[in-house]
This record gives C-alpha cells, sequence and structure tokens, in this order.
C-alpha cells in the first residue's frame, strides 16, 4: 500500500481494484469561518488488505470513514471502490458497514438481522459463487463463523455488547462486499470482549481475505490487526504517515507480547505524537 | 399450589383487596346517600332488569368510539407518515395540530350535532377529534425515533426511503403507537359520551341513557350505565396490553426487571 499522490496512479489503481481515497477534503461550519476537519488525504487499500487508521480525537478518521461508506460528502476529492464511484458501490451493495454501535433492529431476531441486506435493494443479490445457498442457509453459515451458531432465534436484547457486536459484523459480512468499513466497532466493549472480537475478527479476515478499512483510537488494536496503520494528525486531519506491519498471519493473541509487536506500536505511537505537535 | 399460583395471587391480591375495601366504602356511603349514590345491591339489579337496554345502548357507543377510533388513527397515522417524509408539511401543519389540540374540544361537539344531525356521524367525528392528537404526536415521535446509525446502515445498503420506512422507521414507532393507544382508546369512549350528551334526543347510545336516567332520578340505571361504560374502558386496556405484550416483546417496556 502506498499513499498516492497524483491522478496517473489512481487510474491505474483504479483499474486494478481495491479501495482509493484521492485528495479528500471536508470541511464544516458556515462558509465564512469553516472548519476543516480532512484535507487532502489519500490513502490506497489494495484488494484483500487490511488497513486501520489511527488518529487522536479530532483527526476526522470517523468523518473519512462517513465519506467512503457515502453517508457524508467530501468537499473535494474522490473515493473509487474496486473501480466504481461510492454511489454505485453502495448500489451494488459492495461496502459492509459496521458502525460503533451495533445498530440492529431490537424486533427482529439475530437471524432476521443478519438477513436484513437480503431484503432490502433486493435487486442486487450476493457476490458470492454458491447462487443455491438459501437465505436461511448462508444466515446460518455466517452465524457459525461469527461465533453464534445457536444464537439466530434470539432478540438483540438478550445478548450481551460483545455478541450484538458480532451480529452487527456478520449482517455487514453476509453479502460479501467488497470492502468492510468498520468504525471503531469495539470501543464501547469491556477490554476482555475487546480481546477476544479482535481475535475473531482476525480469523475471519485470514478465512475472507475482505478489503477493511478499521478506524480506531487504539494503537495496539491497529497494529495487531492490520497489515498497514495510517496515522491521521489531528485537526485537519491529515495523513501524516503509514505504518507496515511486519507480523506475520495468522496472529494469535500472544502477538501482543512480542518485541516486534512492541517496536510497531512506538513508531505509530512516536508518528502520532509528531502529529500531535503540528 | 405451584409456584406459578403463588406468584399469580402474591401479585393481584393487593389490587383485590383495594376493590375491596373501596366496594366496602362506597356501600357505607351509599347506604347514608341514597339518593345520590345507590348501593351497590341496586346498581346489580338495575343491570339484571335493563341488561337488554344496556347491551343494545352499549353496542351503540361500542360503535361510534370504534369508528372514531379507527378514523382518528388513520388519518393521524398518515399525517405523521407524510410529515415524517416531507420535512415543510411538518413545519407547516405541527402548529395547526398545536392550535387544534389546546382547542377544549368539547365546545365543538354542539356544532357537530348541528351540522350533522342527530345520527351517527357527529359522534364518529367528533371521537375521531379527540383521539386525533395523541395518535399524530405519537406517531411522529416514533417515525423519528430511529437509532442514526442503524439508518447509516440501510443508507450503505441503498435502501429505498420506503423500505426504511416500512423496516425501520414503522417498527421503530410501535411502542409509541402503544403509548398512545393507552390513552386514546378509553379517550375514545369520553368521546362518544360527550357527543352523545350533546345530541342526544332520541338516538341511543349509554351516554344518552346516563344523561336521561341522571335527569328522571333514576340513579340505578345511571349507575349501572357508567359501569357499563367503565367495564368497555378496562377491556380497552386489556386489549391493548395483550397486543403490547404479544407485539412488543423485543422492547424494554414489555421486559421485566432482572437483577
Amino acid at each position: 500500500m502506498v499513499t498516492i499522490g497524483s491522478d496517473r496512479t489512481a487510474r491505474e489503481h483504479a483499474a486494478g481494484g481495491g479501495l482509493l481515497i484521492a485528495h479528500l477534503s471536508k470541511r464544516f461550519g458556515p462558509s465564512d469561518a469553516p472548519v476543516s476537519a480532512l484535507e487532502d488525504v489519500s490513502i490506497q487499500v489494495e484488494r484483500g488488505r487490511f488497513v486501520a487508521i489511527v488518529g487522536p480525537s479530532g483527526s476526522g478518521k470517523s468523518t473519512l470513514l462517513r465519506i467512503v461508506a457515502g453517508l457524508a460528502n467530501a468537499d473535494a476529492g474522490s473515493v473509487t471502490i474496486f473501480g466504481e464511484s461510492v454511489e454505485d458501490a453502495r448500489e451494488n451493495k459492495h461496502i459492509g458497514y459496521v458502525p460503533q454501535t451495533p445498530a440492529l433492529l431490537p424486533w427482529r431476531t439475530v437471524a432476521r438481522n443478519v438477513a436484513l441486506p437480503f431484503e432490502v435493494n433486493s435487486a442486487h443479490g450476493p457476490k458470492d459463487v454458491d447462487a443455491s445457498a438459501t437465505t436461511a442457509s448462508r444466515v446460518d453459515a455466517m452465524l457459525q463463523a461469527v461465533g453464534l451458531g445457536n444464537q439466530g432465534r434470539r432478540f438483540p436484547a438478550e445478548l450481551s455488547g460483545g455478541m450484538q457486536q458480532r451480529v452487527s459484523i456478520a449482517r455487514a459480512l453476509i453479502f460479501r462486499p467488497g470492502v468492510l468499513l468498520m468504525d471503531e466497532p469495539f470501543s464501547a466493549l469491556d477490554e476482555l470482549t475487546r480481546e477476544q472480537l479482535r481475535l475473531e475478527l482476525l480469523r475471519l479476515f485470514d478465512d475472507q481475505r475482505q478489503t477493511v478499512l478499521f478506524v480506531t483510537h487504539s494503537i495496539a488494536e491497529a497494529v495487531h490487526l492490520a497489515d498497514v496503520v495510517v496515522v491521521l494528525s489531528s485537526s485537519p486531519g491529515r495523513v501524516i504517515g503509514e505504518v507496515v506491519v511486519p507480523l506475520a498471519r495468522p496472529r494469535a493473541a500472544l502477538v501482543e507480547t512480542t518485541m516486534a509487536f512492541h517496536d510497531v506500536e512506538n513508531e505509530v505511537r512516536a508518528m502520532m505524537r509528531e502529529g500531535w505537535k503540528q | 399450589m405451584t409456584r406459578t399460583g403463588r406468584f399469580s395471587l402474591a401479585r393481584y391480591l393487593p389490587a383485590f383487596v383495594a376493590f375491596l375495601i373501596a366496594a366496602a366504602i362506597w356501600q357505607v356511603v351509599a347506604e347514608h346517600t341514597q339518593s345520590v349514590i345507590p348501593t351497590l345491591g341496586s346498581i346489580a339489579s338495575a343491570l339484571s332488569a335493563n341488561s337488554h337496554e344496556l347491551i343494545v345502548d352499549g353496542l351503540d357507543t361500542l360503535q361510534e368510539s370504534l369508528v372514531g377510533l379507527a378514523a382518528g388513527f388513520a388519518v393521524a397515522f398518515a399525517a405523521a407518515v407524510a410529515m415524517s417524509q416531507v420535512r415543510i408539511l411538518e413545519r407547516a401543519l405541527m402548529p395547526l395540530a398545536v392550535v387544534v389540540n389546546v382547542t377544549p374540544l368539547v365546545a365543538l361537539a354542539p356544532g357537530l350535532a348541528v351540522a350533522f344531525g342527530f345520527g351517527y356521524m357527529p359522534k364518529y367525528i367528533f371521537t375521531a377529534i379527540i383521539v386525533f392528537f395523541p395518535f399524530l404526536v405519537n406517531a411522529g415521535i416514533g417515525l423519528r425515533s430511529v437509532e442514526p446509525e442503524a439508518l447509516n446502515v440501510m443508507a450503505t445498503l441503498r435502501a429505498s426511503r420506503l423500505e426504511v420506512l416500512w423496516r425501520l422507521r414503522l417498527p421503530s414507532s410501535l411502542p409509541f403507537l402503544f403509548a398512545a393507544a393507552r390513552v386514546c382508546l378509553p379517550l375514545s369512549i369520553v368521546g362518544a359520551v360527550v357527543a352523545e350528551f350533546t345530541a342526544s334526543g332520541n338516538s341511543p347510545g349509554l351516554g344518552v341513557l346516563v344523561l336521561t336516567s341522571a335527569q328522571q332520578s333514576q340513579i340505578g340505571i345511571e349507575f349501572a350505565a357508567i359501569f357499563c361504560l367503565a367495564l368497555m374502558g378496562v377491556v380497552y386496556t386489556a386489549v391493548v396490553a395483550v397486543a403490547e405484550h404479544r407485539l412488543l416483546r423485543w422492547h424494554v417496556s414489555a421486559r421485566s426487571p432482572r437483577n
């Protein structure tokens, strides 16, 4: 992954697939006194890579994710998902979105929550090759994959916070979207549950190799999960740099205790401090 | 006795005792003021002696309240859906609805009788008007009470407005609609009775029966009719409670507290 700087690279990348964020800027507030949230942010995520974005509060990392998800508009710059515009990617259901809160529909059972993407915008079908699989069998398989095999008939309120967030991840992945966008999905959970969900996400990623953009304020979480950690500065959010994580996959829980892990963590931390000073 | 049986007894016994005490107080007071308040025995004998009339009039009042309720709910819900979809409609219509609400609606009843005669129509209209505002406000709040992140998930799937309305906004509004129903169903009986008072003449209904029997000092029949109206309210409340229990199993208000 590289942070790109020219339109030529952008076109090449769009042809090859992946997620391309080019020269993105976003301002809030009145036009005579705007507050800049993002300034000329360019990030390239190759297909099948896991990229984490870290930055202090006010670095615009959630705003960045919302723009990529089509939930907010940029003032300048562009986003391309596998060569498609964000609009087309949403239309074709190429985006899986996991918000900070599970955002489950409380009146639906767990299984029906996971099946929701089949029911809306149903003109666009799932992307996997097994067209013969029924919705129920897909949902069952997905629930198994997130460790909730026997919870399909329960209601969200009957589940713990960690289990609810697993359902949210299952809902985002059921359609095998091209990109998975995760906005601090574990931030509301306790430390042990966070660790467990981190390991489960790693296992899912090893299985499915989705292209993932993961926003977090936890450096350890970013280093544990990602292939590349992109560091944003505080307001306005600018890309300070990126750190390639040289840890082999699959990654176990104990990887966090290794020197290599701490080295990467320290490198990211130093970069964040630098951005803070700026 | 089973465990469940003991639980039920513990739950219902206080209410049962409270009813007994209230009945005893009523009886003592009635014994001393029989020209104003009938004894429980005379209400019971009036109920059995006038059962046919009470049932016929009761069905009339029931019909007025149900038709008014259905009409009021339909119009209020349609208006709330329209307002949730078109913001300018909300800004335009909500102040108007508030003005209607703060107007003492009881004052409209005689005018409706003059305009629509002594048939069922003015009763339907009055009942519909009286339940309209609580339904409108609750449906409006309910349709807007959607978790923003759930809207975002729908947006990333490119859900249409209709899909968001049907799969997200309508179910989200259910707890609010039930809260409105708890108020509006008994209120619809009030609406029907008030409309009957103002347009009584020879028209049927328990409200008319209450009015005429009071004028003729037949307080046994008067209170028998009031008893039937109260019974109707109890049935309405029970129906709402059962429907709420079945449809809102997922909602926090339907769950028993845990430790």
